[in-house]
């Protein structure tokens, strides 16, 4: 087991220099001095060539990037040219409200799309399993903004029963439990339109994981040896063909933070969609590399503890 | 002529294709794509209105007899852009995956049939971009690289062909034990002639479903973009830069027709896709016919 973890980590690396390689480059070649907004415009533009010069903007691409990793090691993302503060800062007050929003979609979509696909897979051309199965396409399919903006009309604009955009109320400076419940009131939009994509490709995994593990010599042994049907189901294929599922579910975690980027700036959310969105366009290189940087990086970390997980539920993974 | 044939002779491929016309999903899907397909051909040729035609006397109106899904900010026939978004939507969606093919079949076959050190550096080369948060990236590389049709098939591609890589290389390696591709070695073949005309041949199937998918993941990329502002640039209309209309709260509730419309095509041509998509699964690979 150690081995086999060391043996992952160990293909990590190049990975993630790869990763930060591009992640640097491609941010720096956006157009536009990210600069310009922070000096004084009295400023002669020799002295700002001068500024630039000291700060190691003219510098050749390579050092830039090793003096911005090592940086990044010792915990400095550099500087928002926009905020006028350190980046972690900026970034800290984001990452909460996008964690707040994905953790809940993935608890939410857990539990409503595995029971979902393991009923779908069991009883098999049901009602239900077409019922399911077309909800899956739908999801799908969806574009995401499209849905939250479909959502955001009807919910928000005609019904009114949901706040149109944010994270409280602004001005209503509510204590306590009536503030947990302003936020719970802004949250409901996003949260559903989240889940619904999440879930739907989740209850199509665990559907067909289910189904694969119902035609197993292993299920037709326990029905076999005179076990009752529903311990067949529920004991042997379910536990075996949630193995793959976990593994799913956990490399969806990436995924999800990404995905929320569009359905953020669609509710106005304040988190690290919105965040990365308005920094292209202020030309802040330095917090859309750091966000970037950290979706990518929490992917990767993702990714690592699927693999273990799944070598954990599953021995024969280690010794491939 | 003799490839057609040959076609209608190989008993696989009829079976796959009678699996197929039983799917009444992929079927809807198909005839749903194929309709779309003519209507942004053929549909620009007869509508009355001229794709960039203002008329600032005639702005927001409702659909009406005359203009069918109403009219935009500055006066435009809602109903004629659509048509002419099609085919821009769609040729993202073509050419996107076009490029993902080129570049992931190459690779993959190299790394598959190559192996060694070659294999190691495309699968590093794999795990990266797989790592990357597909829209995160394509959000910067569309700022990086401005906004622009082009740009968006570009980035498109080159984020999407790790999954065609790996594909073909699974189906490389396996592929590379039998008998035919030892004989194809054996008689002193060249690398490139046994990969293009040995194995690709037999990877097609596998990679004519994912390229179903990849055309969808094209259309959603270019609807995302251009909704953000980072994608196909006005005046040309795609359905992502219709759907952006909805950035205005106003039109968000006012008007519908604006952005309803293209969302709901997207929408649609995706779900197509991804019915006829997995419609050829099911008939190319018995395996995992249940």
């Amino acid at each position: 087991m150690f081995q086999y973890v060391v043996k992952r980590l160990l293909i990590l690396i190049p990975v993630f220099f790869g990763i930060t390689i591009i992640i640097f480059t491609l941010i720096h070649i956006m157009p536009g001095d990210p600069y310009s907004t922070m000096m004084d415009p009295g400023l002669s533009a020799a002295d700002k060539e001068q500024m630039l010069e000291a700060i190691g903007y003219y510098d050749p691409l390579p050092v830039q990037y090793v003096r911005w990793l090592s940086r990044a090691f010792a915990g400095d993302l550099g500087y928002s040219t926009h905020y006028l503060q350190p980046v972690t800062t900026v970034i800290g007050e984001k990452l909460g409200n996008t964690l707040l929003l994905s953790v809940s979609v993935l608890i939410l979509s857990v539990l409503l799309a595995v029971p979902l696909g393991v009923i779908s897979a069991v009883r098999q051309y049901s009602a239900l399993d077409y019922f399911a199965t077309i909800l899956a396409f739908i999801g799908i399919s969806i574009p995401s903004f499209f849905l939250a903006l479909g959502v955001l009309k009807i919910f928000a604009f005609d019904l009114g029963w949901f706040p149109i955009s944010g994270l409280r109320t602004i001005g209503a400076n509510y204590t306590g439990l009536r503030a947990l419940l302003d936020l719970a009131h802004h949250a409901v939009l996003p949260i559903l339109v989240l889940t619904v994509i999440q879930m739907a490709s989740l209850m199509r995994y665990t559907r067909s994981s289910m189904l694969e593990a119902i035609q197993m010599d292993y299920t037709r042994t326990a029905r076999a040896k005179g076990l009752s049907e529903h311990t067949v189901i529920y004991k042997h294929a379910l536990r075996n063909s949630m193995i793959s599922v976990t593994t799913l579910i956990t490399i969806s975690l990436g995924n999800l933070l990404s995905g929320a980027v569009l359905t953020e700036t669609v509710f106005g959310w304040p988190g690290m969609g919105t965040l990365m969105y308005q920094a292209i366009g202020n030309r802040d290189y330095s917090l859309v590399t750091a966000c970037a940087l950290l979706l990518t990086v929490f992917i990767l970390l993702s990714n690592l503890l699927a693999d273990i997980l799944y070598a954990v539920v599953d021995p024969r993974i280690r010794y491939q | 002529m003799a490839e057609k044939k040959a076609l209608h002779e190989n008993s696989m491929w009829r079976i796959s294709l009678i699996r197929l016309r039983r799917n009444k999903l992929a079927m809807f899907g198909l005839f749903f794509l194929l309709l779309l397909l003519a209507a942004a051909l053929f549909g620009p040729l007869f509508t009355p209105f001229e794709r960039d035609a203002t008329n600032m006397s005639n702005i927001y109106q409702p659909p009406s007899a005359e203009h069918w899904l109403g009219t935009d900010e500055v006066g435009r026939d809602v109903f004629t852009r659509l048509l002419y978004g099609a085919r821009v939507s769609l040729a993202v969606g073509f050419v996107a995956t076009l490029f993902s093919l080129v570049i992931g079949m190459t690779l993959g076959s190299l790394a598959g049939f190559l192996g060694g050190v070659v294999d190691g550096v495309v699968m590093r080369i794999v795990d990266i971009f797989m790592c990357f948060p597909y829209f995160v990236i394509a959000i910067a590389a569309a700022a990086a690289f401005g906004p622009s049709m082009f740009n968006v098939m570009l980035i498109t591609g080159i984020l999407t062909w790790p999954q065609f890589a790996r594909i073909v290389r699974g189906e490389v390696i396996t592929l590379k034990q039998r008998e035919f591709i030892e004989a194809s070695r054996a008689t002193g073949l060249g690398t490139a002639y046994t990969i293009f005309r040995h194995i690709i041949p037999n990877v097609f199937g596998v990679i004519a479903v994912y390229a179903t998918l990849g055309i969808a993941n094209g259309i959603l990329s270019e609807a995302g973009l251009s909704y953000l502002g980072l994608g196909v640039k006005a005046p040309m209309p795609s359905w992502g830069n219709m759907l952006a209309a909805a950035q205005s709260l106003r039109s968000l509730r006012m008007h519908w027709w604006l952005w309803m419309p293209p969302g709901a095509l997207v929408f649609l041509t995706i779900l197509s896709i991804n019915f006829l998509g997995d419609g050829l699964r099911d008939a190319l690979d018995p395996k995992l016919k249940r």
